[in-house]
């Protein structure tokens, strides 16, 4: 296992696009935290608002709230993470080294783990990132920070983990279909941002909105819920669905299995 | 039932693309130690059968053996192999691209200046794979098979893009690598280089396994001539008549003769003078590889 996730590093530490697209990613996460204040003050200053609340200012960043509310938003910026995976597998099919590291001497499995490997190790980094800022801005903001009230809901933390490891296999095995890096980025923006959203409510309108929990970039995503509507005093989930916990899991199992799937049975050209 | 002596055997090994079958239930057995050379004109199914043993191509049907052995990728790592093209990453460094192929291979990175010095691309070590010649990409791709000291070479077209003296290198490392022991295993088309370095040929033709044995078996057996003299004409009229002689073919200013075995130019020679016909220009070559091949594709077609 180390020398699958040495053999992946050494791949990535030597190519720009990872240190870009991550240093991007951490920045992105860096920032929500101060885009989220100044826009949390500004809705704070909306007269129904501070009615409802009483004259507060919202509890943000206070602890409980603040795993689900920074993590939802945080996965919008998954795709950049993605992207790495996406450029990752599809350079390894034009450079046509998947063939090489097998001719090598690579098992066509270990290649797979490597990758997959690498998707767990950077979905662990990122996590820590993201639960580290989360930390800094609960204890920042929160007028409780009591040990049990800072812990209550941080499963969204190891959530946030596996929805990138879910998301990124679900980029790896888009990548291994098309091979093309530029196409592959294409698609999964048209699909995340168009294509599924669509089919999502067309299901919803058909009354079949149970089914379209199961389309995976909802299954990938359903894992931490919209959290804001708490603050419109509307019903809100606030802890891990365990279905979509199952779901998501169960994705999760798939993806890598199709994975395993197509690297074994297929001519690596 | 493989010997233990055996490195690599096929058993009726098929791979289809759609209507096209690219190698045709195909059986080969290749010791250790020999320096095997597999011919067949382009797209006879050569670099598919290659790729098929190193598990880059999957068979459509059929099997094949490593040291006796059901195949694996441990087994990859005592084997240097170069398909096709040479693949590397275009912004690694030559040493980066061997690290790499070292760490995959678990062979110490000692290797690296050692196998660069042997296809002499030290110099260039620090530069980028996608500022390379082709041939110093070639050469790259040689050194990358040499890094694990492999019992087994695969070498598709390996001296493609050479230059002459990058070519003669090659063939050389190739014979001295063959001389340690080594078992090679050679696909190309350019058949004085298999005639060079080649103990046994296979030749292929659409897939199909048509011919298998020695280099040099059948080769003495006739003599080819190169005559030219003033009077063409009286040249063919007076070799016709020889004991030796079986054909002919008409060239521009010369003929090709086809002698029956034993037939020496000096007695030959003595032969036309003594029937006052004094040859321009006479030299004997060796049935070569080249036209064997010809004959065993034209044979089976
Ligand atoms: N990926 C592929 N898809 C479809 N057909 C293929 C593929 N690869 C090879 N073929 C076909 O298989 C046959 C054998 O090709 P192969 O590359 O093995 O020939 P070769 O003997 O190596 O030829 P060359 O001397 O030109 O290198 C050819 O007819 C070729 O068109
Ligand atoms: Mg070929």
């Amino acid at each position: 296992m180390r020398r699958l996730l040495s053999i992946e590093f050494f791949k990535l530490k030597n190519s720009r696009y990872f240190w870009i697209l991550s240093g991007l990613f951490i920045v992105l996460l860096m920032s929500i935290p101060y885009t989220a204040r100044v826009i949390v003050n500004k809705v704070s200053q909306q007269a129904e608002i501070i009615d409802a609340l009483g004259g507060l200012t919202l509890p943000f960043f206070d602890f409980v709230d603040v795993w689900q509310n920074l993590t939802f938003i945080f996965k919008f910026f998954s795709i950049f993470l993605g992207f790495i995976t996406v450029i990752s597998v599809s350079s390894e099919y034009s450079y046509g080294m998947m063939k090489q590291n097998v001719i090598d001497g690579l098992s066509r499995a270990e290649f797979l783990w490597s990758k997959v490997l690498m998707i767990t190790a950077l979905s662990l980094v990122m996590t820590i990132v993201a639960l580290l800022i989360c930390l800094y801005m609960g204890y920042t903001y929160s007028p409780v920070t009591d040990w049990t009230f800072v812990t209550a809901h941080i499963e969204f933390i190891p959530a946030y983990f596996l929805h990138l490891v879910a998301f990124q296999l679900f980029c790896l095995v888009v990548t291994l279909v098309i091979k093309r890096s530029g196409i592959t980025i294409a698609a999964l923006f048209f699909y995340v941002l168009m294509i599924e959203p669509m089919i999502a409510s067309y299901m919803s309108y058909q009354g079949l909105a149970l089914l379209a929990e199961f389309l995976p970039v909802n299954a990938i995503s359903n894992i931490i819920r919209f959290p804001f509507y708490k603050y419109a005093m509307r019903e809100t989930q606030t802890t891990i669905g365990m279905m979509d916990l199952g779901i998501l899991m169960g994705y999760i199992g798939l993806l890598t299995y199709v994975a395993h799937r197509i690297l074994t049975k297929r001519d690596l050209a | 039932m493989s010997s233990p002596e055996s490195v690599l055997s096929i058993h009726s090994l098929h791979k289809n693309y759609g209507k096209i079958c690219a190698v045709d239930s195909l059986s080969l057995e290749i010791k250790k130690g020999s320096v095997f050379g597999l011919l067949g004109p382009n797209g006879s199914g050569k670099s598919t059968t290659l790729g098929m043993v190193m598990d880059v191509v999957v068979p459509s049907s059929g099997s094949f053996t490593w040291f006796g052995e059901t195949p694996n990728h441990q087994q990859r790592k005592r084997i240097g192999a170069i398909l096709e093209k040479p693949n590397f990453y275009p912004k690694f460094s030559a040493t980066k691209n061997l690290q790499l192929a070292c760490k995959i291979k678990e062979v110490g990175e000692e290797r690296i200046a050692q196998v660069l010095e042997q296809v002499g691309l030290s110099a260039r070590a620090g530069y980028s794979f996608h500022t390379f010649s082709l041939g110093m990409k070639q050469r790259l791709a040689i050194a990358s098979a040499l890094l694990a000291q492999p019992e087994v070479l695969i070498l598709d077209e390996p001296t493609n893009g050479l230059d002459p003296q990058g070519i003669a290198e090659i063939r050389q490392l190739i014979i001295d690598i063959a001389q340690s022991g080594k078992t090679i295993i050679l696909a190309s088309h350019l058949l004085d280089e298999v005639q060079k370095v080649c103990t046994e040929i296979a030749v292929l033709r659409q897939g199909k396994l048509i011919y298998t044995g020695k280099v040099n078996e059948g080769f003495g057996d006739e003599v080819m001539l190169e005559i030219a003299s003033d009077d063409i004409t009286a040249l063919i009229q007076v070799m016709k008549v020889h004991p030796t002689y079986l054909s002919h073919r008409l060239h521009k200013g010369h003929i090709e003769v086809k002698c029956a075995k034993g037939a020496k130019s000096s007695e030959l020679s003595k032969y036309l003078a003594s029937h006052n016909i004094f040859p321009s220009h006479m030299a004997e070559h060796k049935k070569n590889l080249e036209q064997q091949f010809m004959e065993i594709l034209s044979q089976n077609a």
